[in-house]
């Protein structure tokens, strides 16, 4: 039950205040939206099990509170994160401008190594449009990450993003210890073996 | 080939090349450790280093191999080092059963739960089955080459690990621990006083039960229990503390033994001291009471109380409580306790360990020189006599958070156990509500921190996982009732709040003597970190810590969360308070019903009846299982070929292995129940919470800010509970995994040996459970 996947997986979103982490996350995990904004406090998550390249993966994302405040109790979680998801709003230059600190504060906090992922999110707005796509893309590009625009309230890209990333982490773990160690073990064997002891 | 045969097969294939290691039997063979060792190191490596191990380290050789097994593989310790020094030939079912368990362990199944109390099987020698037993089985077997250490119980003795066995070691105590201990030693119930068969047992703070009485226990006592399981978790690794002090002063010639230095260092260093800290929240107090009123008496009891009122922080109350409750289980016989009632205060030093334990002021004093921290606990306990001790608490309480993280493992199970444990606990109880955030907070603060009182705990969390279990049930019944006893305190928003949850929650404890049985419930969190000896990369769950570490912007949260760990304790009783009365159908009626929509939701109604199912049906082998052991010693006895008896061992096998199961799906239950609980809660403290942070900051009054402080740290706690579940749950799906791999390698092995061919009638006939339903 609880327990049937194969990988669990924490991820992290991180970002301004009312870039759309929640309601990305909500979208995510619930496929809901809700259009009040009501601002995280501290630190939340979901989960939701996903199948990544034929592997169930758990996918543990944390959601945390943009604001600054919350700054101290949020990045305290960053160190366990195997992914986290940098959100900007596209309609909202300085959200995409502090992306860079939000970076740094990874730096500082998450485990090296760690899969990132940039997403401009509240795409459906286009006509309040201040972050161009391309560079968004750039940002990601320059920083070797992966990049979507997304709209929880339109349901674009969310999934695929997600996902994206989970199967990133995934590559990841398989090629070499993640940052981790835990999954090495369980690449080795990634799926049960029925087979129970028959032998002796 | 008989299954016992094949069994013993397995063994000699698997220790095949390993030095001083020879199995021609399932005794004598074992004694020396050398065995256990072997198989573990066969199959994981990493985990022993068998060359530095000699076979005339009987007792080091099964300490190492039992703690092995229980830490990292999760395999209960059915057997005791002591025990096996103790024996010139160990008792024959036991040792059977327990290395059925590495093959369970080893063949892809994990014993998760393991046999629940089952900790020392029919061991001691006075007993009268296995006494007898072991006699004539030692004449059958090839008798054990090197004779017995008698000599080296004393080591044990010494030894970290606090469980109440130790204490018979000791000189003075043996008499009146024996009596106390009576379950352990002579496998009679505690409650009851009748035997206890193998299947039955139950450990209870080191004290033997009847599972059935042990949850009777429980069950009469509903309170009781709840206080206790807060505690639990903290109070198994006080316990080894305590005992360590004990054995310190009692016996101060106990020198000799190399583990005694060791002992005294730990008990000396600060960081245990902050262990009991750390386990200390606010409730505490109220079970550390409630056991001491059981064992000793109640006017002990009392003292402490009043001794309570004085002390007026709340660090104080708390180390009170830690010490307490260690002292009173397991070692408080009735007779220490009478004695200090003789004594009163003034006894010094007693030489009674006990004594000192439980009371003393006085007694404080020597006990500070050997071990600070339990020194300070203990003259918490006593009543506030010793000034000097009182003293040492405050500061101490000051020095509480990184305290808390010395303690702490670094097993984030554990701390998930603990949450899981603790959050049941907390909801059943109205006063415990206090305890609960402290628990939380002290768990989180563990995980970072390198685990040093563990071994203790170890010892008596594996008996507990079957209590824990039982007593989450209780939880989520109460749960199923919302209890609206709970008053949503205002003023609890201040500190002064917490504190005085704490006094009230003692005073019930001394009332109701039965906690201290209850306590152990739960434990089974710790149970359950031993489980999960995966090793887990630090997660969110250490929030705390990180904080400070981060020492960024001093968000106003984080610190106080960690300082005020009793003032977060009161909000709990609020939070439900305000549940009950509120009624917003904002967020939270929209959250939780979406929640309840989740697939994998489970209404608490269905898991109180499976949980009740899995009860019955762990009735059912336990009635069974003791007439399995009945007829197994007995034809043991008269000499039976072992042939013979195969289809009963057969059956005794998958007996245990069916209860492991059973336990198994017991505890994801609870992990699920807490987990709806939680996810039912977070919204109701997240409203008031927003409401709070609403208002202009101008219009705050100082217990707005208390309590949005106290709200927003409960808030944290709540989402790192959850956090710890769902670690715990992986932990336990990456133990599984790993035990594939280990029946991969282990048919891998088979192949290219080909050692027996033959084997494998007989041992599939035996151990072919694989079949059987998983979880």
């Amino acid at each position: 039950m609880a327990k049937k996947y194969d990988f669990l997986y924490k991820l992290l979103l991180i970002g301004d205040s009312g870039v759309g982490k929640t309601c990305l996350i909500i979208r995510f995990s619930e496929d809901n939206f809700n259009s009040t904004y009501i601002s995280t406090i501290g630190i939340d998550f979901k989960v939701k099990t996903i199948e990544v390249d034929g592997k169930k993966v758990k996918l543990q994302v944390w959601d945390t509170a943009g604001q600054e405040r919350f700054k101290t109790i949020t990045t305290a979680y960053y160190r366990g994160a195997m992914g986290i998801i940098l959100v900007y709003d596209i309609t909202d230059e300085k959200s995409f401008e502090n992306i860079q600190n939000w970076m740094k504060s990874i730096k500082e906090n998450a485990s090296a190594g760690v899969s990132q992922m940039l997403l401009g999110n509240k795409c459906d707005i286009e006509a309040k449009r201040k972050v161009s796509r391309e560079t968004g893309e750039k940002l990601a590009k320059d920083h070797g990450i992966r990049f979507f625009e997304t709209s929880a309230k339109s349901s674009i890209n969310v999934d695929e993003s997600f996902l994206s990333l989970a199967s990133d982490i995934l590559q990841k773990s398989s090629k070499k210890p993640g940052p981790t160690g835990r999954e090495v073990k369980i690449t080795s064997s990634p799926e049960k073996k029925s087979s129970k002891c028959i032998l002796l | 080939m008989s299954a016992v045969k094949a069994l013993q097969q397995w063994c000699r294939v698997r220790c095949d090349g390993y030095r001083d290691v020879s199995i021609t039997n399932m005794t004598t063979s074992f004694r020396n450790g050398m065995a256990f060792c072997a198989l573990i190191h066969k199959h994981r490596p990493d985990l022993i280093n068998f060359d530095s191990l000699k076979k005339e380290d009987v007792y080091e050789n099964n300490k190492l191999a039992f703690n092995v097994a229980e830490e990292q593989l999760g395999i209960p310790a059915l057997l005791d080092a002591e025990d096996m020094v103790a024996l010139k030939v160990p008792d024959r079912l036991s040792i059977l059963t327990y290395v059925s368990q590495y093959y369970n362990y080893f063949h892809g199944r994990s014993p998760i739960g393991g046999l629940g109390g089952i900790k020392r099987p029919a061991d001691d020698p006075t007993d009268e089955p296995s006494g007898k037993k072991n006699q004539p089985v030692a004449a059958k077997v090839f008798p054990s080459s090197k004779p017995a250490r008698e000599n080296s119980p004393p080591p044990s003795i010494t030894r970290p690990s606090p469980s109440p066995k130790q204490t018979r070691n000791a000189t003075k105590d043996v008499v009146v621990e024996r009596s106390h201990q009576t379950g352990t030693l002579s496998n009679k119930c505690v409650s009851c006083t009748k035997h206890v068969h193998l299947v039955q047992r139950h450990l209870v703070d080191g004290k033997l039960y009847h599972r059935s009485c042990a949850k009777a226990l429980s069950a009469t006592n509903p309170p009781a229990p709840f206080r206790g399981l807060p505690t639990n978790a903290p109070v198994s690794r006080l316990t080894p503390l305590a005992d360590s002090t004990e054995t310190n002063t009692a016996t101060p010639t106990h020198k000799p033994s190399r583990l005694g230095p060791s002992l005294t260092e730990k008990a000396s260093t600060p960081p245990s001291f902050s262990t009991t800290f750390s386990s200390s929240p606010p409730s505490r107090p109220a079970s550390s009471v409630s056991p001491a009123a059981k064992e000793t008496q109640t006017c002990v009891v009392s003292k402490p109380a009043a001794s309570w009122t004085p002390s007026d922080s709340p660090s104080t109350t708390a180390t009170a409580s830690t010490n307490t409750r260690p002292t009173a289980a397991p070692r408080t016989s009735t007779t220490a306790a009478k004695t200090v009632q003789l004594k009163s205060d003034e006894e010094k030093k007693t030489a009674t360990t006990n004594v000192v334990v439980n009371k003393g002021p006085n007694v404080t004093a020597n006990i500070q020189q050997a071990t600070v921290g339990q020194a300070v606990s203990v003259v918490v306990n006593v009543g506030g006599f010793g000034r000097k001790e009182t003293n040492v608490s405050p500061n101490t309480g000051g020095e509480r958070a990184k305290a808390a993280g010395v303690g702490g493992d670094s097993k984030a199970k554990a701390s998930a156990a603990a949450f899981i444990s603790k959050t049941l606990a907390e909801e059943n109880n109205n006063n415990n509500s206090a305890a609960k955030p402290a628990w939380t907070t002290v768990a989180l603060k563990k995980i970072d921190k390198p685990p040093q009182v563990e071994t203790p705990k170890k010892e008596t969390e594996g008996v507990r996982g079957r209590k824990v279990l039982r007593a989450d049930r209780s939880i989520l019944g109460d749960l199923v009732t919302p209890t609206d006893n709970r008053t949503p305190s205002p003023a609890g928003g201040s500190g002064l709040g917490a504190r005085t949850p704490d006094r009230e929650a003692s005073k019930p404890g001394s009332a109701s003597p039965n906690s201290s049985a209850l306590e152990n419930k739960g434990s089974p969190a710790d149970w359950r970190s031993k489980l999960k000896p995966i090793s887990k990369p630090v997660a969110p769950s250490q929030p705390s810590p990180k904080p400070w570490a981060n020492g960024a912007g001093k968000p106003q949260t984080s610190p106080s969360s960690h300082l005020h760990n009793p003032s977060i304790s009161v909000t709990p009783p609020a939070a439900k308070g305000f549940l009950n009365s509120q009624t917003d159908p904002t967020a939270n009626g929209t959250k939780s019903e979406s929640k309840k929509m989740k697939p994998d939701y489970i209404l608490k109604e269905d898991i109180i009846r499976e949980l009740q199912e899995i009860e019955d049906s762990l009735n059912e082998w336990e009635k069974r299982g003791v007439e399995l052991e009945v007829k197994l010693r007995s034809s043991e006895e008269e000499g039976e070929d072992d042939s013979l008896m195969d289809d009963f061992m057969v059956e005794w096998f998958n007996l245990i292995r069916n209860k492991q199961v059973a336990m198994r799906r017991e505890s994801e239950l609870v992990y699920v129940g807490k987990t709806q609980d939680l996810e039912e809660e977070q919204p109701t403290v997240e409203q008031e919470l927003r409401r709070l942070m609403d208002k202009p900051e101008r219009l705050k009054t100082t217990s707005d800010r208390k309590r949005e402080e106290q709200l927003m740290a409960k808030l944290v706690d709540i989402v790192n509970d959850r956090n710890a579940i769902i670690e715990g749950l992986d932990d336990d799906r990456l133990r599984e995994e790993e035990e594939d791999v280990e029946l991969n390698k282990l048919m891998m092995n088979f192949n290219v040996k080909k050692d027996k061919p033959k084997k494998k009638s007989p041992m599939s006939k035996l151990f072919g459970w694989g079949n059987k339903k998983e979880g």
